[in-house]
C-alpha cells in the first residue's frame, strides 16, 4: 500500500526527515512511535502533501503510484485520510454539507455517480449512530465550538464517511478520556479490513490498548530505527525510547 | 514638546518624535522599536500619525477625552504599518458632558507587502448629557492579506449590570455612576492622570 | 501555497449571462436635455404632474456636481453620450403573445419563468427589459386580495393618487446627483402596494435586464406597505457583456407603515467587466426606506457583479420601536470596485438596527464598507449592533471599512466590530485533504464566511447566490 524510500524532508531550512524508510502492507495496522521531535507528525504531513514541507530527496509510492507528484486533493481522493492532531475550524461550513461535497468529489474522481440528498442522509446517519455523533453535532460548523476530544471523534467520523484505503491517525489519543478512547478504538476496529491500512502515530500506548497493531516502527531523529511486532510496544512502555 | 493638554510618552525605544505644534505629533518607530504614548484631550484637537517604519516595530497609543461645555474637539489618530511584521494597538476612551462634541477618526492603514502585521483599535464613549454628541469613525484600509486586523467601537450608556452590582453593595446610584466613570478612563491611562480625571468627573457628573 | 502553479487556473468562467438579444429597439435621441425628458414622458403617456416632477428634477440636476468621494476611480461619464430611453416595443405589450419572441427566449435562457405555468411556485415576476416592463405575472390574482403589483408605468395610469402621494417622499429628487438624474429620466420599474392588514402570500420579484447598447438604465421602484401588512420582495439583475461601461442609476423607495414588515432582497450580477477591467456596469443606486411605528424593514443583498458598485440601502427609523436590518455580501474580483454599506438613521425611541456586512476581495479589486449609524437627540434607548468582516483572497486586493457612528442621545447604544483576515492555509489544506480541489475549498470556506447573510435569502435565490459566488471567485486562487 505505502512504500517510502530514503525520504528527506525539511520545513523552512530545517531538515526533519533524514532518509526515512517505511513499508506498510495492505490490510496492515502499523504503529509509528517515537519521542517528541523525532519527526512523526512531519512524516504524516509530508504524506498528505502539506505545503509547509519540502521533500528534498527520496520517493513515496502509494498503491504503486508516485505520490509526490500528486496535489493534496488528488492524494485524498486516491484514498489517503489524515485525522489531524489539531483539526482546524471552518466557520459557517456545516459538517453535513462539507462531507457531502467531499464524498461526491471522491465519487466523481472514481467515475461513480454522486449520492443524492436522500442516499447521503441514510449513509451519514448510519455512521453517525455507530460513532455516537448526535444530529446536533452534524448541524454545527466544522470543528467550531467543540472540545479537543469531540474534534477527534469527529475526525474519526469523517474517516468512516470517506472510507479511505490508508488512514493516518496523528496522535489521536492525546486529549481523549477513557470513554472517547473506547469509541475511537471501536471505530478503528470496525473499519479494519483486508483492503485498508492504518498508520497510527503516537508516543504512548493508550490507543494501542484498543487496537492491536500488526507492526510497530520506532522513529528517532527523522529516521525509522527499527520495525518489529506488537511486542515492541511493551518494551517501549517498560524501558522508554532511550534504548533505541 | 508642546501640547496644552496632558500627555505622556510612556516608553519609547528607537522612535523619532516630531511635535511641530501643539497637538500635532508624528512618530517614526524604527526596526524593533517600541512606543507607548498616552494623551488626555480636554479642550484641544489632537492629530497623531505613527509610522511603523522598521520590521518588529510596535506601538500602543492610549487616548482619553473629557469634553464638556461647547468644545468641539477633533481627534485624529492614524497608524501606518509601512513594513511587514509590525504591531499596533490604539485604545481610545472618552466622556462627553454638557454640549461638548467630539469627532474621532482612527485609522489603521496596511499597504501591500506589509504582511504579517497585527493592528487593533478599540474605542468607547459615554455621553453624559442630552446635548452631548460623539461622532466616531474607526477606519481600516488594508491592502495586504496575511494580516490580523480588528477594531471595535461602542458609544452608549454605562453598563446597567455594573451599576446594579454596585448599588446592591450599598452605593447610591449617583455614587455608583461616579465610581464607574472615574474608573472608565482609569484603567486605560497612566496613573499620572488620575487626579485630573477625578476632578473632571466630580465637576461634570 | 506551494502547489500554486498546479492549482492556479487562469480561467475566468465566462459570464454566462453575457449574451446579447437581437431585437429592434426604439431609442430616444442621444444625450440629455429638456426635450429628451419631455420625449420620455410623452412616450409613456404620463400626466402633467409627473412631467412637472421630471422637469423640476432636470433643472435641479443641471445645478448639481457629480460626487467623487467614492473610494475608486472611473473614467468620467459623458452624460451626453448616453441614450436615456430605449424600448424593444413601440407599444407596451398587453400579453406575452405580443412580446418579441427573442425577448422571451432571453428570459428563458436566464432561467426566469414568465409563463405562469412554468412558475417557481409562489413567486410573481415583473420582467423589465431595458426600460420597459415586459410583463408582470400573477397581478390579477394578487389584485383579488387588494395587492397591487405592476410596472411603475402601469401604476401611474391606474393608481395615480397613490403614486403621487408617495413618489419622492423617501428619496426626494434633491437628495443626490444620481437620484436627481433618475428623477428626471427614470424609465420603468416596479410598483407594489400592500393594503392594510394583508400579508402578501407570494414573493414578489423584479428581474432587470439591460440589453440596448449605450443605454443607461434608470429604474424607479416604489413599494408601499400599509399598516400591519407584510411583503417579501426580490430583485435580480444581469446585463450583456460589452466593452463599454453602462450606467445603472436606480432609485428604490419603500414606505413601511405602522406595524408593517418589508423584506427586500437583491442578488446583483450585473456584468462586472472582463479580467482586464474593460467594460462592466456602473451601479450607482439610491435605496431607502421610511419605517414608522413598530414597523420593520430588512435589506439583504448579495452583490457579485458590476464594475463599480455604489449603493447604501438605508433605513430611516422614524417611528418608535422601528426596526432596520442590513445584511450584505459584497464580492469583488479582477478590477471590480465596490463601495457599499448602509445608513441607519434612528429618529424614534427604542428603535433598533442590525448590520452584518461580509466583504470578499480577490484579484486586483477594492472592496469598501461605508456606513453611518446616527442616533438623533430623541432616539431614547435606541440600539444598533454592527459587524463588518472582510476576507482578502490574495495580496493584490484591498478591503476597507469606514463605519461612522454619531450619537446625540445619552441613552442610545451603538456597538460596532470589524475584522479583516484571509483564508488561512491551514483551512484550505484541511478541506483539500478531504478531497476538495483548491477552488472548491475556497468556495466552501467563502460561503461559510457569508452564511449568516445567505440564510436570509429565500431558498432558490440562496442557492443561486452561492453558485454565483463560486463562479465569480474562479481564477482567484493562486
Amino acid at each position: 500500500m505505502l512504500e517510502i524510500k530514503n525520504l528527506h524532508a525539511k520545513v523552512g531550512d530545517k531538515e526533519i526527515l533524514k532518509g526515512l524508510n517505511l513499508t506498510i502492507q495492505t490490510g496492515e495496522v502499523h504503529a509509528i512511535m517515537g519521542p517528541n521531535g523525532c519527526g512523526k507528525s512531519t512524516l504524516s504531513s509530508v504524506i498528505v502533501g502539506h505545503p509547509s514541507y519540502t521533500v528534498t530527496e527520496g520517493e513515496i509510492l502509494f498503491k504503486g503510484k508516485n505520490l509526490l507528484k500528486m496535489a493534496p486533493d488528488e492524494r485524498a481522493n486516491s484514498g489517503i485520510f489524515l485525522a489531524f492532531q489539531y483539526p482546524i475550524e471552518l466557520p459557517g461550513v456545516g459538517m453535513a454539507q462539507f462531507l457531502k461535497t467531499a464524498l461526491n468529489t471522491k465519487r466523481k474522481f472514481l467515475g461513480q455517480d454522486p449520492m443524492d440528498a436522500v442516499q447521503f442522509m441514510k449513509y451519514m446517519n448510519l455512521r453517525a449512530k455507530a460513532l455516537d455523533i448526535s444530529p446536533e453535532m452534524l448541524k454545527r460548523s466544522v470543528n467550531v465550538g467543540f472540545s479537543g476530544g469531540e474534534k477527534k471523534r469527529l475526525e474519526t467520523f469523517q474517516m468512516a464517511m470517506l472510507e479511505p484505503d490508508l488512514c493516518i491517525l496523528d496522535e489521536m489519543d492525546s486529549g481523549l478520556d477513557v470513554d472517547a478512547l473506547k469509541v475511537v478504538g471501536q471505530a478503528v476496529s470496525v473499519m479494519r479490513e483486508k483492503h485498508r491500512s492504518f498508520m497510527i502515530i503516537t508516543h504512548h500506548d493508550d490507543l494501542l490498548q484498543y487496537v492491536k497493531p500488526d507492526k510497530v516502527s520506532v522513529m528517532r531523529d527523522g529516521q525509522v530505527l527499527t520495525t518489529g511486532s506488537a511486542d515492541l510496544v511493551k518494551e517501549i512502555e517498560a524501558k522508554g525510547y532511550d534504548k533505541f | 514638546m508642546t501640547n496644552s493638554n496632558p500627555f505622556l510618552i510612556h516608553e519609547q525605544k528607537g522612535t523619532d518624535i516630531q511635535n511641530p505644534m501643539d497637538g500635532q505629533w508624528v512618530f517614526n518607530v524604527q526596526k524593533d522599536g517600541f512606543l507607548r504614548a498616552d494623551f488626555l484631550q480636554m479642550d484641544q484637537n489632537l492629530n497623531v500619525l505613527v509610522v511603523l517604519a522598521g520590521e518588529g516595530a510596535k506601538c500602543q497609543i492610549n487616548c482619553g477625552y473629557l469634553i464638556n461645555k461647547c468644545n468641539k474637539i477633533n481627534i485624529n489618530i492614524k497608524v501606518l504599518h509601512k513594513v511587514k511584521n509590525t504591531t499596533s494597538i490604539q485604545q481610545i476612551k472618552g466622556l462627553v458632558a454638557d454640549s461638548g462634541c467630539v469627532d474621532f477618526v482612527g485609522t489603521i492603514e496596511i499597504p501591500k507587502d506589509s504582511q504579517k502585521c497585527d493592528g487593533r483599535q478599540n474605542h468607547r464613549a459615554v455621553l453624559l448629557s442630552p446635548k452631548a454628541i460623539v461622532s466616531a469613525t474607526p477606519q481600516l484600509e488594508i491592502w495586504a492579506d496575511d494580516v490580523q486586523c480588528a477594531h471595535g467601537s461602542a458609544v452608549g450608556p454605562l453598563d446597567k449590570n455594573q451599576l446594579f452590582y454596585l448599588q446592591a453593595r450599598g452605593l447610591t446610584q449617583k455614587e455608583a455612576r461616579r465610581l464607574l466613570l472615574q474608573s472608565f478612563l482609569g484603567d486605560l491611562m497612566s496613573t499620572e492622570f488620575d487626579a485630573i480625571i477625578s476632578k473632571w468627573v466630580d465637576e461634570n457628573v | 501555497m506551494k502547489n500554486q502553479s498546479d492549482i492556479l487556473k487562469v480561467v475566468n468562467s465566462p459570464y454566462k449571462e453575457g449574451f446579447e438579444t437581437d431585437v429592434e429597439s426604439e431609442y430616444a435621441p442621444k444625450g440629455l436635455n429638456e426635450n429628451v425628458v419631455r420625449f420620455i414622458s410623452q412616450k409613456k403617456g404620463e400626466p402633467d404632474w409627473l412631467l412637472e416632477f421630471r422637469l423640476k428634477a432636470y433643472q435641479k440636476f443641471l445645478t448639481m456636481k457629480e460626487p467623487h468621494w467614492l473610494k475608486g476611480d472611473y473614467p468620467a461619464i459623458d452624460y451626453q453620450d448616453i441614450y436615456y430611453y430605449s424600448t424593444p416595443h413601440k407599444k407596451a405589450p398587453k400579453s406575452l403573445e405580443e412580446v418579441d419572441p427573442e425577448i422571451l427566449k432571453t428570459y428563458e435562457k436566464l432561467g426566469i419563468p414568465l409563463k405562469e405555468q412554468k412558475q417557481l411556485a409562489g413567486v410573481a415576476v415583473d420582467a423589465i427589459f431595458d426600460s420597459t416592463s415586459i410583463t408582470t405575472t400573477y397581478s390579477t390574482e394578487l389584485k383579488k386580495r387588494g395587492i397591487l403589483f405592476c410596472s411603475f408605468g402601469e401604476a401611474v395610469k391606474q393608481y395615480p393618487a397613490l403614486v403621487k402621494e408617495y413618489l419622492g417622499s423617501v428619496v426626494p429628487y434633491t437628495d443626490n446627483f444620481f437620484a436627481c438624474l433618475n428623477s428626471a429620466v427614470f424609465s420603468d420599474g416596479s410598483f407594489v402596494y400592500i393594503p392594510k392588514g394583508v400579508q402578501c402570500p407570494m414573493e414578489l420579484s423584479s428581474y432587470f435586464r439591460i440589453n440596448a447598447k449605450q443605454a443607461g438604465q434608470f429604474e424607479r421602484t416604489l413599494i408601499i406597505a400599509d399598516e400591519e401588512s407584510s411583503v417579501s420582495y426580490l430583485e435580480g439583475c444581469t446585463a450583456p457583456q460589452r466593452d463599454e461601461n453602462q450606467l445603472h442609476a436606480a432609485v428604490v423607495e419603500i414606505v413601511v407603515r405602522d406595524r408593517a414588515n418589508v423584506k427586500y432582497s437583491t442578488v446583483q450580477n450585473w456584468y462586472p467587466g472582463d479580467k482586464y477591467g474593460k467594460g462592466g456596469i456602473y451601479n450607482f443606486v439610491t435605496k431607502r426606506g421610511l419605517v414608522l411605528n413598530n414597523a420593520k424593514l430588512s435589506w439583504t443583498q448579495v452583490e457579485t457583479g458590476s464594475a463599480i458598485t455604489w449603493k447604501y440601502p438605508s433605513c430611516i427609523l422614524k417611528g418608535d420601536n422601528a426596526v432596520g436590518e442590513f445584511y450584505s455580501v459584497a464580492l469583488t474580483n479582477n478590477h471590480q470596485q465596490s463601495d457599499t454599506g448602509t445608513k441607519m438613521i434612528h429618529l424614534g425611541k427604542n428603535t433598533t438596527s442590525t448590520i452584518i456586512s461580509k466583504g470578499i476581495s480577490a484579484g486586483l479589486s477594492s472592496n469598501t464598507y461605508r456606513g453611518i449609524v446616527k442616533m438623533a437627540p430623541n432616539a431614547d434607548n435606541a440600539k444598533n449592533v454592527s459587524k463588518c468582516d472582510s476576507l482578502l483572497i490574495g495580496d493584490t486586493c484591498g478591503a476597507h471599512t469606514i463605519p461612522v457612528m454619531v450619537s446625540s442621545n445619552e441613552t442610545a447604544a451603538i456597538e460596532h466590530e470589524a475584522t479583516t483576515s484571509k483564508i488561512s492555509e491551514e483551512q484550505l489544506f484541511y478541506a483539500m485533504q478531504r478531497g476538495l480541489s483548491s477552488e472548491e475549498a475556497v468556495g466552501l470556506i467563502v460561503n461559510g464566511f457569508c452564511r449568516e447573510v445567505m440564510q436570509r435569502l429565500p431558498l432558490e435565490f440562496a442557492i443561486e447566490a452561492q453558485k454565483l459566488i463560486g463562479i465569480q471567485l474562479e481564477g482567484s486562487v493562486g
